[in-house]
């Protein structure tokens, strides 16, 4: 069953839908879904469930998202977690609640979570910004322009905080790292690439430095580099 | 309770980052297990040594056999106490008088072991204490309707006195507890203690 709803104003739904395609300016109460795809200005007041979720425009979720799999391509902004197994960020999302979770992130874009961000595997070339990033392998490659991060430096002005990814914590099997400023990295097998900026690496494996990185201080090994 | 620091836990256990982080996501370790706490380099985190150190070898047993839901769900069962009643009279010192005269366990259908051993635990105390019968059967009651009506997780069983009655104090995490001078505080255990003892007991008895 596909079930299209669009225009101005709030619509309420409360079964378990199939695909669902929301347009325009809408509120809903969220709900159950299958397939959901957002578009417009949508706004939801409940928790979401879906097996597949696609998300362009800006959208605004005022509880919990759960999916098997999201695709963010707009604005999002999320009052509450994040449990998903795949998603794939190529917008700005924002996720307010106490945790995100997912076996897989891609970030293509900007996501900022207030807490932590937990997966498996992440594979950033966007920026992730978020007090910890825990998991197995976690894979950020923020800073695109890092060759010429030594001269840059010298005119340092050239350079906002949003041309790094900020963590306070980044712990995972593998970590591997590039344009990212954290104040703990703790692994087993480390590589601290160009344009980072690490007060303390903890590391009980391999670790790699780079010489156009910083790292204040490192517990467990000796790097090569 | 006596911590382990997570880097200790990962060295001493050969688990992961990745492997621990995993088991969280999916409900095998609870997240309160992961404490918190500030040190000279940002924030560390620590966890009930025994219990984890418990957890992680039940889930390595089982992690090459069943599922991560399989796992779960094994777990949660044996975290649980099912009919009271039997349970009190096979792994506590109460007898089938003072078992028979509890009103709680009538109505209560199940319990988590912690709560099962916080019970258990502060029966001994009365014991020790030399509380008369009725006394004690009114406090084991209220304790059973206590644990039973939350989800917290005890960590502490105290038993007090004040004036010439007795009162108990159970406290879901490492507290700092001060009262007045009318009351004073008989004894206190710890709560995990008692369920790897009892749970010991369990085992050996279903082995």
């Amino acid at each position: 069953m596909y079930t299209r709803y669009s225009g101005t104003g709030k619509y309420e739904q409360n079964a378990k839908q199939g695909k669902s395609r929301i347009d325009g300016v809408v509120i809903f109460p969220g709900g159950s879904f299958d397939e959901l795809s957002i578009n417009g200005v949508c706004t939801s007041e409940g928790p979401i469930e879906a097996n597949l979720i696609d998300i362009d425009g800006v959208f605004t979720a005022s509880s919990d998202i759960r999916a098997d799999s999201i695709d963010f391509d707009g604005v999002v902004t999320i009052h509450g977690n994040l449990r998903v197994k795949k998603a794939d960020v190529d917008g700005v999302v924002t996720v307010r609640g106490v945790k995100v979770e997912a076996d897989y992130i891609k970030c293509d874009g900007i996501l900022t979570a207030e807490s932590q961000v937990s997966a498996d595997v992440i594979e950033a070339e966007g920026f992730i910004n978020a007090r910890e990033i825990v998991g197995d392998r976690i894979t950020i490659r923020s800073f695109r322009k890092a060759g010429l991060f030594k001269f840059v430096m010298k005119v340092r002005e050239a350079f906002t905080d949003k041309d790094f990814s900020r963590v306070d914590l980044i712990e995972a099997t593998r970590i591997e790292l590039r344009g990212v400023r954290a104040k703990t990295v703790s692994g087993q097998d480390i590589i601290i690439g160009p344009a980072c900026i690490i007060d303390r690496v903890d590391c009980t494996g391999t670790l790699s430095v780079d010489p156009d990185a910083t790292v204040r201080e490192i517990i467990g090994v000796v790097p090569n580099q | 309770m006596e911590e382990i620091s997570k880097k200790d836990l990962l060295s001493e256990t050969g688990i992961s980052y990745g492997q621990l982080y995993r088991w969280k996501r999916e409900g095998l370790i609870p997240e309160d297990w992961f404490i918190k706490r500030s040190a000279f380099t940002g924030q560390e985190t620590f966890f009930p040594r025994d219990r984890m150190l418990e957890r992680v070898q039940e889930i390595l047993a089982q992690k090459d056999t069943h599922s991560l839901d399989e796992i779960r769900e094994d777990l949660a069962n044996k975290a649980r106490v099912y009919q009271i009643r039997e349970s009190l009279l096979s792994l506590s010192d109460m007898n089938e008088e003072f078992v028979d005269s509890l009103q709680a366990p009538a109505t209560i259908t199940e319990l988590s072991w912690e709560s099962f051993a916080a019970v258990v635990g502060l029966h001994e105390m009365t014991i020790r204490a030399k509380l008369k019968l009725a006394e004690a059967v009114s406090l084991i009651d209220d304790a059973l309707y206590a644990v039973a009506s939350s989800t917290q997780i005890p960590s502490t069983m105290t038993l007090a006195k004040a004036a010439d009655s007795w009162h108990f104090i159970v406290a879901s995490q490492a507290t700092w507890l001060a009262t007045d001078r009318g009351v004073s505080f008989v004894e206190t255990l710890q709560v995990a203690d008692v369920a790897t003892r009892i749970r010991r007991l369990k085992d050996e008895r279903t082995a």
